[in-house]
């Protein structure tokens, strides 16, 4: 269903121990994380706010916030729903300042800019551009399984929610995408519900 | 195979290609199709400009030193209930157990244990909350809101209602006395929490407000001679409601403030 997944791209138990030589103080383990994680993260940031500049920044963000934190992360405990829920506090962040400062300024240049085009398909609206048509919580909970390939129970760690809320989110996020995608007039006539 | 069962599929599914009974359905579904196929389209990973990467790397290793991991998650919580118990314990030294000595034996072993139970909960979920990442297994709010509703219909069972004089004062009283003792009880459960990392302000707040209100709560169990079951309901539990508001007020605010240590 999607490129690549955060598991597939690093597997969980060299993480771990990543971050354990990450907390004891060892560069070569810090500048592996980064390498390793960078990609993903970015991604995280630029599906949600569809602004590469902002996305960097906020990556940088993530990371200087994942460093000071660092002794929070429990040795039994994986890694990914870790850096995920403090990505995730940055984008919240972000997204409230960008908020403030939109409801602030009058001038429209400012506003956020709509999510980056996906390369075109004939009959049927890019990614991002369904992603944009989704509320907050639904299309972040999207984004960490299809883009990020984070199983439900790491969407579920990382956003401090439950696996049963998490699939919620996620089938009411279909229903809306299957209602967008009829309205449309990519898809016609009655399913086999 | 139904639509309903084909989104419980790409759910679990990772990235995985999809079981051919379900890829046959999405072939065949006019309104399955265009959602597989959508959500198929996910963006994939770009390139990092490598400047970029060089500076976070360059960032984090500059002043990189070992840190002590926090302990586990049990003695995160066992550490919240020892706050508790001790200032509970310093409450009814200093105030005397009245209240303890006219309750029922039935009372006795019904209250206490019910406070007991509500205060483990809640440390439970607060140390939880309170490290990035960790597995919740009820909502926060939610256990906030079944302890919420548990311990009144609890506590209006074992009591009876009867008039008083002197409702209002008598009240106040006892209000004071349980904030007096769940203010101090919210510092130190503060301290033990130093070190965390709180992300979701509001939540944390209220549940960490709750369990400094049970302090105050149960030193008034221990300390206050009045049965009267409104008595308690309002100014007893009173003590725990307004904790619990002003920990979710202080640490939404606090969460606001421009230099803040958690992330």
């Amino acid at each position: 269903m999607q490129p690549e997944t955060g598991n597939a791209q690093a597997p969980e138990e060299g993480l771990e121990q990543l971050m354990k030589r990450y907390q004891d103080g060892e560069a070569a383990a810090a500048r592996t994380l980064v390498d390793r994680l960078s990609t993903q993260l970015y991604l995280f940031f630029s599906t949600s706010m569809g602004n590469r500049a902002e996305a960097e920044d906020m990556l940088q963000e993530a990371w200087l916030r994942i460093h000071r934190v660092r002794h929070t992360y429990r040795a039994s405990e994986p890694v990914l729903p870790w850096i995920y829920a403090i990505a995730r506090h940055v984008r919240v962040d972000h997204y409230r300042r960008r908020q403030r400062i939109a409801r602030r300024e009058v001038a429209s240049d400012i506003l956020p800019e709509p999510p980056a085009p996906q390369p075109p398909s004939p009959d049927l609206p890019s990614f991002c551009e369904l992603m944009a048509a989704l509320p907050e919580s639904q299309r972040e909970v999207l984004t960490m399984l299809k883009v990020n390939g984070l199983s439900i129970e790491e969407v579920a760690r990382a956003t401090a929610s439950t696996a049963g809320a998490v699939k919620q989110k996620a089938h009411r996020a279909y229903d809306r995408l299957r209602s967008l995608l009829e309205t449309r007039g990519t898809a016609g006539g009655g399913g086999k519900r | 195979m139904n639509c309903r069962e084909l989104e419980h599929l790409i759910l679990s599914s990772s990235g995985a290609p999809l079981p051919p009974e379900a890829a046959a359905h999405a072939a065949g579904c006019e309104r399955c199709r265009p959602l597989v196929r959508a959500l198929s389209n996910a963006p994939g990973a770009s390139p990092l400009p490598a400047e970029s990467l060089q500076r976070i790397q360059d960032k984090l290793t500059a002043d990189l030193q070992p840190v002590r991991p926090l302990p586990p998650p049990g003695l995160l919580s066992l550490g919240l209930v020892g706050v508790l118990l001790v200032l509970t314990a310093i409450g009814v030294a200093v105030l005397g157990p009245a209240g303890w000595r006219v309750l029922s034996l039935w009372q006795r072993i019904s209250v206490f244990p019910v406070l007991a139970a509500a205060a483990g909960l809640l440390a439970f979920s607060l140390g939880r909350q309170c490290v990035p990442g960790s597995r919740l297994v009820v909502s926060p709010f939610a256990l906030l809101a079944a302890v919420g509703g548990a311990t009144p219909a609890i506590l209006a069972v074992l009591f009876e209602p009867h008039e008083e004089a002197a409702f209002i004062h008598a009240g106040l009283v006892c209000l004071a006395i349980g904030l007096a003792f769940a203010i101090p009880s919210g510092f130190l459960l503060h301290w033990v929490l130093r070190r965390t990392a709180i992300l979701n302000p509001g939540p944390a707040g209220a549940t960490s407000g709750a369990l400094a209100g049970l302090t105050g709560l149960l030193v008034l169990e221990f300390h206050c001679p009045n049965l009267n079951q409104h008595h308690i309901l309002v100014w007893h539990l009173g003590a725990v409601l307004i904790s619990a508001a002003g920990g979710c007020i202080i640490a939404i605010r606090a969460a606001r403030a421009p230099d803040r240590s958690n992330p």
